[in-house]
């Protein structure tokens, strides 16, 4: 019988979320199918995703938890079948509501305050980001 | 007809506020964890509904510009609506505001309101007690933090400049 995640399970999640993001942003500014401003784009937000896993991580140490090394991709590759702009953008933008989601349901199952105002943050730069791609597919942001 | 002397009206008053003192005056039992989150929601609710007047009053704008200000005042009515909900849910009663502002406002001031809001909600999520509503009130943020950076957009600014709200 599987036990109930802890907090540590949960921030842990996060940071492999946000690696698995990082990844997806490097990946898809080195396919030479973005256009420069796209590219730029891509790059910071790898550079976000990054920022937020470091962040997370802090927090994971001082309640004794720590991931070891690199993680393994535990998703198929989120860009798979993206071959253009669009396709990379839309892949991206996919990606990036999965983690406002997951993000989400881990405010429900986090108690320590500095945690839920990490999360919270970080859950709002993403919310941002995924804006962003959407207005560089020219659709509504909101 | 015993006549009172002044210091036997003293004394009776010294020791008649001893009884009282020792009647049990206790303090009002702490709210519950539900009880507790109603209060927050019914200001974030009242938040809501100031900005919905405040996106209203740019609806009367132009092309994309009023496009956006009618999808923002929509967003916002329903982040009131569902607020209303989860008060309702937790066994509150919704609140209920005044006369809100009016007027014209620009997207500047609209940005001003978005990222006022998402700084309320940072503050709020980690004072909320029922895991069910920090989730609802995540959701919310999220969309906040959405409108913010569509705002920054239509001002020609960076959309998403940080990593965090």
């Amino acid at each position: 019988m599987s036990r109930p995640p802890t907090q540590v399970d949960v921030v842990e999640g996060l940071i492999r979320l946000e690696r698995v993001r990082a990844t997806a942003y490097a990946r898809a500014a080195g396919r030479g199918a973005l256009d420069p401003e796209a590219e730029r784009m891509a790059r910071r937000f790898e550079r976000h995703a990054a920022a937020r896993a470091g962040a997370l991580r802090t927090q994971l140490e001082a309640l004794g938890g720590g991931l070891d090394g690199p993680q393994p991709l535990e998703t198929d590759d989120p860009l798979a079948g993206a071959e253009d702009r669009d396709g990379l953008l839309r892949a991206l933008a996919r990606l990036c509501r999965v983690a406002v989601d997951t993000y989400a349901r881990a405010l429900a199952r986090l108690e320590v305050p500095e945690l839920i105002s990490t999360a919270a943050s970080a859950m709002g730069g993403q919310a941002s980001e995924l804006a962003a791609l959407r207005m560089a597919l020219d659709e509504d942001a909101v | 007809m015993v006549a009172l002397t002044r210091r036997a009206l003293l004394a009776r008053g010294v020791a008649g506020g001893l009884v009282l003192a020792g009647c049990g005056a206790s303090d009002p039992p702490a709210p519950s964890a539900a009880e507790h989150d109603v209060g927050l929601l019914q200001r974030a609710h009242e938040s809501e509904l100031r900005s919905a007047a405040l996106y209203a009053a740019l609806v009367p704008q132009r092309g994309a510009r009023r496009r956006l200000a009618e999808r923002l005042t929509a967003a916002e009515e329903r982040h009131a609506a569902a607020l209303d909900r989860a008060v309702v849910e937790l066994g509150g009663r919704p609140s209920r505001l005044g006369a809100l502002p009016s007027g014209g406002a620009g997207l500047g001031a609209a940005l001003g309101e978005e990222d006022r809001s998402v700084g309320f909600y940072l503050d709020l999520l980690p004072r909320l007690r029922t895991p069910a509503t920090r989730t609802l009130v995540g959701f919310i943020l999220a969309e906040e933090a959405a409108h913010a950076a569509a705002l920054r957009a239509a001002l020609g600014r960076d959309p998403a400049p940080a990593a965090f709200a």
